[in-house]
């Protein structure tokens, strides 16, 4: 299996006071292409500053950090933006939808940065909101629809553009149980059916379960790295989804 | 991202803020109004100085003139007028000969009954062309002068009107013809009118067809010791043609034009009946030595003496004036009103006072700009104001927008893309309120072009106001209407609204720089 995310030493600190805090202090991570990969670990273990410098929102203080052969820990703003555009898609907690656009027009917002006229575009981010279940909310606005909604919708728009990866901070941190089940199930189906690498922070160790890879952090560094087979992964799901084998 | 999209986007957004971009928009409204309106001001009162200017005469034409010349000015003589001739955009140049004889009429008609103050002016005949007076009949042809007392001469158009029937009383309405004016110009209507054969197809307006019939000029030589009645010596002055010199141009209009050198001629002969005793002395109404008191000569200097412009053929009593040889008036004709400047400065770069209308429009255009600059400056203030405003809406709509614009960072939207959206939204904001202050603008100009009729609408009173002239003369695209107070022209309203645009997008430069470089951090930051 080929490693699409790629990271070495990478490390992270921030000034506080006059006092400097490791963040991340060395990680070195491969994240092979189509995995679903779940971070979990304490509030300020560093899951969500390492998620920040996998997708480049943030530039590491040392170290690299490298998607798709490419070493985005060297790119500029500019570069970044256009290669965001073209490789990744993000998924955030408090889905951060344009209140001022509708479903359709949110979802079809990464197609219009890439330049794909409006038509097409909106066409696309039709049948992307129905394969998430929400064909029938298509002209409502963010307001208009309930945390679970948002952020289905919010999972259209992380997958519109088939991009490479896609990263997800915490997406079912403000959701019920149900919700989050449901949410979970819908990442996991897109992810699977494009064979898309999903990274995904949670501190919900049941959600990372359902994951192919497993990294827990602590103070900032990897405190284990574990790879489920197929089995385990499967049959975590189905308990989680409260499936029966058949 | 497509334009169209990053134009909806930026529409959007200032929908979004309604309220906010109204006022914004209201204040580059007023900036904008304020500096049509002042142009406005400026281009109608430069086309009506223009229209009055065009009235006057003759954009082309310089006179320059002896009187106020600075000491050490050369004599505005043949070399001088030589010199002229030679200054580049020059097209010709005349010395102005007109004697200024207070005892010298112009009679004809039966029995040469009816009698003109009537002016004679020597131009040289090859400049009547160029100068661009306008031949209304006849021919031109002032050369050659097969007998000293048969003298052809160009009629001025307006001559006619100057006769007086020496028949009735001075005061009776029928002693002479009278000029019908139009309202507007002040152009008269019943100007004669030849056809082409010659004939005058207007003869009930005038005693007589000045251009057949025999005139004289009639000058007093002497005085009778006996009877103590004038003595009268007589020319028979040929009309060959008639002429206008444009609406402005009096002597010509008024006057009977010959050639310079008939003109020299005649004087001469003039002084040497009048006695040569007395042609020295030539003072104005000087009436000292015996009965010659003979006014033949105009005290401008212009006579020039007998033959030649150089000589003094009057004697050697003649070289007592100073100005012997010299003119007081040379007309210049100048190829191009571009080329007028620099003829202008040439000429009074010798010591000359000039008279040009160009030197009269750019004294009137000198003022008018002036103003101009000073309100002109208090609307640029406006708009600057408007400007910050702008600027002032924009950085308030990122900081609002902080997260939104992170979040379209963390979705890919390129840095370029970002800050058109914002520069778009300042220069939207600029274009909106400029197409709203072209409007107003347009409003007001119609208001202030029609307010004394307004007025008297509304009962006010427009006390003594012409208010027929200020119908129909709506500001927009109007040009040449003596009566608008203001003029908007389309170049006027394209130059407000690119510059609203353009104060736009400059005010917006800044802000869209912030919007850039806020953190793509901003979207994941949790509330």
């Amino acid at each position: 299996m080929h490693h699409i995310i790629h990271t070495r030493k990478l490390k992270k600190h921030y000034l506080v006071g006059r006092e400097r805090v490791a963040a991340l202090a060395g990680v070195d991570l491969e994240i092979a292409r189509g995995e679903v990969c779940c971070i979990i670990g304490q509030s300020g273990s560093g899951k969500s500053t390492l998620l920040n410098m996998l997708a480049g929102l943030e530039p590491p203080s040392a170290g690299h950090v490298a998607i798709a052969g490419r070493k985005i820990s060297a790119m500029d703003e500019d570069q970044l933006a256009l290669f965001r555009q073209e490789n990744l898609g993000f998924i955030f907690q408090s889905y951060n939808l344009l209140p001022q656009l509708t479903a359709t027009e949110n979802v079809a917002l990464p197609l219009s940065f890439a330049g794909i006229g409006k038509t097409q575009r909106l066409e696309i981010a039709r049948r992307e909101l129905a394969r998430v279940g929400m064909g029938k909310r298509l002209d409502h606005l963010p307001r208009e629809m309930s945390g679970g909604q948002q952020q289905r919708v919010g999972i259209a728009r992380a997958f519109v553009a088939r991009p490479k990866v896609v990263f997800a901070d915490e997406p079912t941190g403000n959701l019920d149980t149900a919700t989050t089940r449901q949410v979970l199930r819908h990442m996991l189906d897109c992810s699977e059916g494009h064979a898309i690498t999903l990274v995904m922070v949670t501190h919900e160790p049941e959600l990372a379960r359902c994951g192919d890879r497993i990294i827990t952090l602590s103070d900032g560094k990897v405190a284990e790295n574990i790879v489920q087979d197929e089995k385990t992964r499967d049959r975590n799901r189905r308990l989680l989804f409260g499936e029966t084998d058949d | 991202m497509h334009l169209p999209d990053l134009f909806l986007f930026s529409v959007d957004n200032l929908r979004r803020r309604k309220g906010r971009t109204m006022l914004t928009i209201i204040g580059v409204l007023v900036g904008v109004c304020a500096i049509v309106v002042m142009v406005s001001l400026g281009v109608a009162v430069n086309n009506s100085t223009d229209e009055m200017l065009k009235n006057w005469g003759d954009l082309t034409r310089i006179e320059v003139l002896s009187e106020g010349a600075q000491q050490d000015t050369p004599k505005l003589d043949e070399t001088m007028v030589e010199q002229f001739r030679s200054i580049p955009g020059v097209r010709v140049a005349t010395p102005v000969m007109e004697p200024q004889d207070v005892s010298a009429t112009i009679v004809g008609g039966p029995n040469n009954r009816f009698e003109a103050p009537g002016q004679l002016i020597g131009l040289e005949p090859g400049a009547i062309g160029p100068l661009g007076y306008a031949l209304l009949a006849g021919s031109s042809k002032l050369t050659g002068n097969p007998d000293a007392n048969r003298i052809p001469v160009l009629v001025g158009a307006q001559a006619p009107f100057g006769f007086r029937d020496t028949q009735k009383s001075q005061n009776s309405p029928d002693a002479q013809k009278y000029p019908q004016y139009d309202d507007e110009y002040m152009n008269i209507l019943n100007l004669p009118r030849y056809d082409e054969k010659g004939t005058l197809l207007n003869p009930e307006e005038f005693f007589f067809d000045i251009l057949h019939t025999k005139l004289f000029y009639r000058v007093v030589v002497g005085r009778d010791e006996g009877s103590g009645e004038d003595v009268y010596k007589e020319y028979e002055l040929v009309p060959v043609g008639m002429i206008s010199g444009g609406a402005n141009d009096f002597a010509i209009n008024n006057g009977f034009v010959m050639n310079i050198e008939n003109l020299r001629k005649l004087q001469a002969d003039v002084r040497k009946a009048a006695g040569g005793s007395a042609g020295g002395g030539l003072e104005r109404g000087s009436d000292g030595n015996g009965g010659g008191s003979i006014a033949v000569v105009s005290s401008r200097g212009g006579s020039g003496g007998g033959g030649a412009s150089s000589s003094t053929g009057g004697g050697g009593s003649s070289s007592g004036r100073g100005s012997a040889g010299s003119y007081s008036r040379v007309l210049v004709k100048v190829e191009h009103v571009e080329a007028m400047d620099e003829v202008e400065r040439s000429i009074k770069a010798e010591g000359y006072q000039i008279d040009s209308i160009t030197e009269t429009r750019r004294q009137m255009q000198g003022q008018v700009a002036q103003t101009q600059m000073m309100l002109g400056g208090l609307a640029a203030v406006s708009l600057f104001v408007a400007a910050l405003n702008i600027m002032n809406t924009m950085t308030m709509a990122i900081t609002e927008r902080r997260r939104e614009i992170g979040i379209m960072k963390v979705l890919g939207c390129e840095l370029k893309n970002i800050r058109r959206m914002f520069l778009i939204e300042a220069g939207a904001i600029g274009l909106i309120g400029g197409v709203a202050g072209v409007l107003v603008s347009v409003l007001l100009s119609l208001l202030l072009n029609n307010l004394p009729a307004l007025l008297a609408l509304l009962g006010l009173g427009a006390g003594g106001v012409d208010v027929g002239s200020f119908f129909g003369l709506g500001g927009l695209g109007q040009t040449g209407t003596a009566a608008a107070i203001s003029v908007i022209q389309a170049w006027l309203i394209a130059f407000a609204l690119l510059f609203a645009a353009a104060v736009g997008l400059f005010s917006g430069i800044l802000p869209a720089r912030k919007a850039v470089r806020i953190s793509s951090l901003e979207a994941i930051r949790h509330e």
